[in-house]
């Protein structure tokens, strides 16, 4: 049972042991492999300070403003800008992870709409300015309001903040939400990064935009657009390493944009970069034979190779007997083998998987049956089988996974037209409702932080619910599960949430490709926020 | 006229120095050794393309084998990151490969000759308007414009092939208007016109016989390119729609697995390199055969 | 001379003028929202960002309309901010041409380091087997699409001898020895596939000159070989090759597009076609503009040039 689900209050010694220095001890699971660190911190002597990490990441920095990024699980802003509130893994076997403290040390919920948060007093953001309670404020405030923000969507229940000290914090929201401290820590939800009020207020949005100002370990250094970013040590930061001197120990690091994976992965095998984030399935096991490089692997922010989404107010998959017969005709175990390369296992639940409440295996698989199939569309009225169109994004792997389920569902009677498109037309007709069948590749891993961070994927007229599938009693169901803190009753609600899902076949998932993340052995002392390397107790060995 | 339409009329009417002795067209073209390379591999593109069908050994767009097979009794070239034969893929490639260079470039051909036919024939403000037109297309990178086009098009072999056409244009529009240009002032198309010739028969018997060369050679010079453009193409994510072959996108696929499986790369690298590089020598071995036979007419 | 000059002057601008209203009217063809580019896959329901955007970039307003604006900021040297990135357009592209244009430069250096001596050997000894093994060497350069020249270099040369680096440009502030380490490769991916025209040039051109009489009264007169083709032969015959190179700039750009993505090169080549990809109109239209301005610049340039040096030009 998930730690952060009940409302706590940490102590100081808690947080000390839970957040900071001391390293996750290592729980072999399946799937999991972490790099052999010890369970307690390095001794102070074998650590060498110094250095540039140097990383690739696998999209290009839109802005150096974390709010309005919509990719804010790049390693870039987490480098620069501390967040109230982070993750840590709890258990490496399912994947769950824990709510611990940041900027925000401990908090409180004196009801069960109220949080309140004590921050960290002494920190001081790269300009020289405070941190206090009056720029968290303005930070959340901004979240919610700004007209760009990528974090919105996610605080609209904040009804009101305030600063009832100076290191004192309270949110107050509208309804009960049990997901939402995990909502503040989640990058691709409402990852609260405090940026400085001091900076954006002298330079102005444009400006902060290209020259951001934070209070994470390392300071901004340069951007060159499409290219990298270059940051520097913050000498100031407020965390101290396990010599007793303040982190990182690092000198800086590079974050670079390689647009080609096929490069990125040289690049890594000449020696000239130390991450790289992102590995495609096909190279994990060449990494990992390499005796230079290593991966972490994270399953649970992998990534649901083939998350169909039908059009459920078009012919044919109108018919829920032909979205079931869909459904039923993904090849889990070929596209494995296929599109897997030996990582990838088969996944049943769409928006859900393992580790996340409500998640339950004897829920109906839809598991593939070319049998079941031809009696599903016989039922249908379509005796002679369907013809039907699958919309897929001109790019790799989408390209891929798109030719493998074109034959694949040809060979059980859907024949199927694959219609490649541009991205920027893809997402005009999907948006448009103009498809019958589209997918992409889906993150499940939100309904293992909290599957009511999923809502937005999942509602009607859900921001995020790309197929825009409706159906009310999933929407009641999510409002209840959203508002309840007992477990129990959650797991209950979300498990019905999920058997409708599967029972109605809204949507259809293939495989499951866990996130691998490829290092050079010389790096020590990498975390990952939930999927996000954490470089600021990183150091390199000589 | 400007300095590119008299390099074209001089890249096109000078190559070797005349020599004595028998110099039929088709003798001057096989002895060059280049051209006899290209017409043999022309023919053979020719013929693999129009055969595929009927000899590849399976459906290229269907899996049959496991994945990243190497090379073997069952699927003589292997099997590809789908596990599809490769041999198949690779002649239906052959038949993408001559309908994007054959229906690019003639539709450049087809554009081209007609802008620089009334260009060249008409000249004055016609010629003004239309040379501005096609200074303008001129004035895009190459690829930047196929490229923009094609997008605007969306994804797929024909709209690549209307996109490659369009940019590659202006190559014909100038080699023909200044063709056109020069032999408009000969006496013998002086006399024509003061005989009555309208401006078709014009264009027809005077102009056309003598620009037909050059159009032919600088067809097979861009036809190869058309080639290397649609790959170019399918790299960026247009070009020919899945899971269709063409060499090019097999190209693009396979570099990924480039230490995995060099022969996925191998293959269609083979085949776009040796029909590229044959159509240039024949293109090279035409224009030399063309421009003695040319200066024997007189006509140069 | 002057008049030829004025005359070419007095065509360019209406082409200038053509070029923009090109330049605009792709982007406005590229199909699909810049608004929804701008939100990406992940927020692309979000629709109080999405209304934000389309203000913010003008499409609210009728076509004719933003290319006006458009183009007095244009003129008045504001191209407008970038869609995707959020600077100022024409801080992109000052950052970019300079990579850019090294990489051209050093491109059109390999290509011609190939391309003159090819050249020169086949003219001097046409038809033999020098010659023909000089032109396949040369076309070949042509016969394989730049992203796989780029890929084998890269595996060769980064990977498999570890001489250089696979990726990543480093300015010439870095150093001038790592800075032609990262420039080495691609450059060459891009100047092979210049050659096969610029070595035609070469050689049909010095053919011709050494037929010319001043080329046999130097013989006569005695002097060896290498030194009529030095004085006398080479020189002439540059003078279309030059022409010939200036006229392969739009081909040299294209190319950049691809080999810019293969080596992360951050250059105008890259910037326009992650701008078509992206819908970034304004980084869009203003790459595509300096672009082309280049290439007319360079044909003009040439056209100069040639009319100087041949006079029968200027009175055609």
């Amino acid at each position: 049972m998930p730690d952060h689900m009940t409302p706590q209050r940490m102590r100081r010694r808690d947080f000390l042991k839970l957040s900071g220095l001391a390293v996750v001890p290592l729980v072999a699971g399946a799937g999991a492999s972490w790099p052999a660190v010890a369970a307690t911190p390095a001794p102070a002597a074998a650590i060498r300070r110094g250095g540039t990490l140097i990383g690739a990441v696998n999209w290009t920095y839109p802005t150096m403003d974390p709010h309005i990024s919509t990719m804010a699980s790049l390693p870039g802003y987490d480098a620069m800008f501390d967040s109230l509130v982070r993750f840590q893994l709890a258990d490496a076997k399912t994947g769950q992870h824990r709510v611990v403290g940041h900027l925000a040390e401990s908090w409180e919920q004196p009801d069960s709409r109220t949080y309140v948060f004590k921050l960290k007093r002494g920190v001081k953001f790269h300009d020289g300015s405070l941190f206090d309670a009056e720029v968290a404020k303005w930070n959340v405030l901004r979240m919610r309001d700004h007209p760009k923000s990528s974090r919105k969507n996610y605080l609209t229940n904040v009804e009101s903040v305030e600063a009832r000290d100076r290191y004192t914090l309270a949110i107050r929201l509208n309804a009960p939400r049990a997901a939402f401290l995990p909502i503040l820590a989640y990058h691709w939800a409402g990852r609260a990064h405090m940026i400085s009020k001091a900076a954006m207020d002298k330079l102005g949005e444009e400006g902060f935009a290209r020259s951001p100002v934070g209070s994470g370990p390392f300071k901004f250094k340069q951007w060159v657009t499409d290219d990298r970013v270059i940051l520097e040590r913050n000498p100031d930061y407020h965390e101290t390493g396990a010599d007793g001197k303040p982190l990182p120990y690092l000198d800086g690091a590079v974050w670079r944009y390689i647009p080609d994976p096929a490069v990125s992965l040289m690049d890594m095998r000449a020696g000239t970069l130390h991450l790289l984030e992102t590995v495609a399935a096909k190279d994990v096991a060449g990494i990992k034979a390499s005796p230079d490089l290593a991966t972490f692997d994270m399953p649970w922010a992998g990534q649901v190779y083939f998350q169909a989404g039908f059009n459920i107010d078009a012919p044919p998959f109108n018919n829920v007997l032909v979205r079931r017969a869909a459904a039923q005709g993904i090849d889990r175990e070929g596209m494995a083998k296929a599109l897997g390369f030996g990582i990838g296992v088969p996944h049943y639940y769409p928006k859900f998987m393992s580790g996340a409440l409500g998640y339950d295996e004897s829920l109906p698989k839809n598991e593939y049956d070319p049998a079941k199939v031809k009696a599903l569309l016989n039922e249908a009225g379509f005796p002679d089988g369907v013809s039907i169109e699958l919309k897929v994004i001109a790019r790799e792997p989408e390209n891929t996974i798109g030719e493998f389920v074109q034959q694949m569902w040809t060979n059980v009677g859907i024949k199927t037209k694959l219609v490649s498109m541009e991205r920027l037309s893809w997402i005009d007709a999907v948006r448009a409702k103009n498809f019958q069948v589209c997918f992409w590749r889906g993150n499940p891993g939100g309904a293992v932080v909290d599957p009511d961070i999923q809502r937005a994927r999942i509602i009607c007229g859900g921001e995020n619910n790309w197929s825009q599938f409706c159906d009310r009693e999933i929407d009641r169901l999510m409002d209840e599960g959203g508002r309840t803190f007992d477990p129990k009753k959650r797991h209950e609600t979300y498990r019905q949430v999920l058997r409708l899902i599967q029972d109605r076949a809204y949507l259809g998932a293939g495989i499951l490709v866990p996130l691998v993340d490829a290092y050079r052995r010389e790096v020590q002392g990498m975390r990952f926020d939930f999927q996000v390397p954490d470089i600021r107790a990183a150091w390199i060995k000589a | 006229m400007s300095a590119e339409s008299s390099i074209v009329a001089r890249l096109s009417s000078r190559g070797i120095p005349r020599r004595a002795g028998s110099s039929s067209f088709f003798t001057r073209l096989f002895r060059t050794r280049g051209s006899l390379f290209g017409l043999v591999v022309l023919a053979l593109v020719l013929l693999l393309a129009t055969i595929a069908t009927l000899i590849a050994p399976y459906n290229p767009n269907k899996t049959v084998e496991t994945i990243l097979q190497k090379p073997g009794i069952h699927n003589w070239l292997g099997t590809d990151h789908l596990g599809r034969d490769i041999l198949s893929r690779l002649l239906y490639g052959t038949r993408v490969a001559v309908l994007a260079g054959a229906v690019s470039v003639g539709l450049a051909v087809l554009l081209g000759v007609s802008i620089g036919l009334m260009a060249g024939y008409w000249g004055g403000w016609v010629d003004d308007v239309l040379m501005r037109i096609v200074d303008t297309l001129w004035a895009f990178p190459t690829l930047v414009l196929a490229l923009a086009i094609a997008a605007s098009l969306g994804p797929g072999l024909s709209n690549a092939m209307v996109a490659i056409g369009i940019v590659f244009t202006p190559a014909f529009a100038r080699l023909v208007r200044g063709q056109a240009l020069s032999i408009r002032e000969r006496d013998f198309a002086i006399a024509a016109r003061a005989l009555g010739a309208g401006p078709l028969r014009m264009m027809l018997c005077h102009i056309w016989p003598n620009v037909v060369g050059p159009i032919i050679v600088q067809s097979s010079l861009l036809i190869p390119q058309a080639i290397i453009v649609e790959a170019t193409l399918s790299f960026l994510g247009l070009g020919i729609e899945p899971p269709n072959p063409s060499w090019g996108s097999m190209l693009r696929q396979a570099y990924q697995y480039i230490e995995r499986a060099p022969w996925l790369s191998l293959f269609p690298g083979a085949a776009i390199f040796i029909t590229v590089l044959g159509l240039n020598l024949l293109g090279d071995g035409l224009r030399v055969a063309l421009d003695v036979r040319l200066r024997q007419r007189g006509a140069s | 001379m002057a008049r030829y000059l004025f005359r070419r002057l007095l065509y360019f601008v209406p082409v200038v003028f053509l070029v923009t209203v090109v330049v605009f009217s792709i982007t406005m063809l590229l199909p699909g929202d810049p608004a929804l580019a701008f939100l990406g896959e992940a927020n692309m329901r979000d629709k109080v960002a999405y209304e934000t955007m389309r203000k913010e970039l003008g499409l609210d307003r009728p076509i004719p309309v933003q290319y006006a604006i458009w183009l007095g900021k244009a003129v008045r040297g504001d191209l407008g901010r970038s869609v995707r990135t959020h600077e100022a357009v024409t801080d992109a592209l000052a950052a970019r041409l300079p990579v850019t244009i090294e990489l051209a430069v050093v491109a059109l250096g390999i290509a011609l380091a190939i391309a003159i001596p090819v050249g020169i050997i086949s003219a001097v000894r046409p038809d033999s087997w020098l010659d023909a093994t000089a032109t396949v060497m040369a076309v070949s350069g042509v016969a394989l699409p730049e992203f796989f020249v780029g890929i084998l270099l890269i595996y060769l040369f980064a990977v498999g001898l570890r001489v250089l680096p696979p990726s990543g440009y480093v300015p010439l502030s870095a150093g001038l020895w790592p800075n032609l380490k990262s420039i080495i490769l691609p450059a060459l991916s891009l100047g092979l596939t210049l050659n096969a025209v610029t070595m035609r040039q070469v050689r049909a051109s010095l053919i011709e000159v050494m037929r010319e009489e001043y080329v046999t009264v130097a013989r006569a007169k005695g002097l060896p070989e290498g030194a009529v083709i030095r004085v006398h032969a080479l020189k002439n015959a540059m003078i279309p090759v030059i022409t010939v190179i200036g006229l392969q700039v739009g081909r040299l750009f294209g190319g950049t597009v691809v080999v810019e993505t293969i080596f992360a090169f951050p250059g105008m080549g890259r910037l326009a076609a992650d701008s078509i990809f992206f819908r970034d109109f304004p980084a869009l239209q203003g790459v595509v503009l300096v672009m082309a301005l280049a290439v007319l610049m360079c044909n003009l340039l040439t056209d100069v040039l040639y009319a100087y040096v041949d006079p029968r030009i200027r009175y055609a």
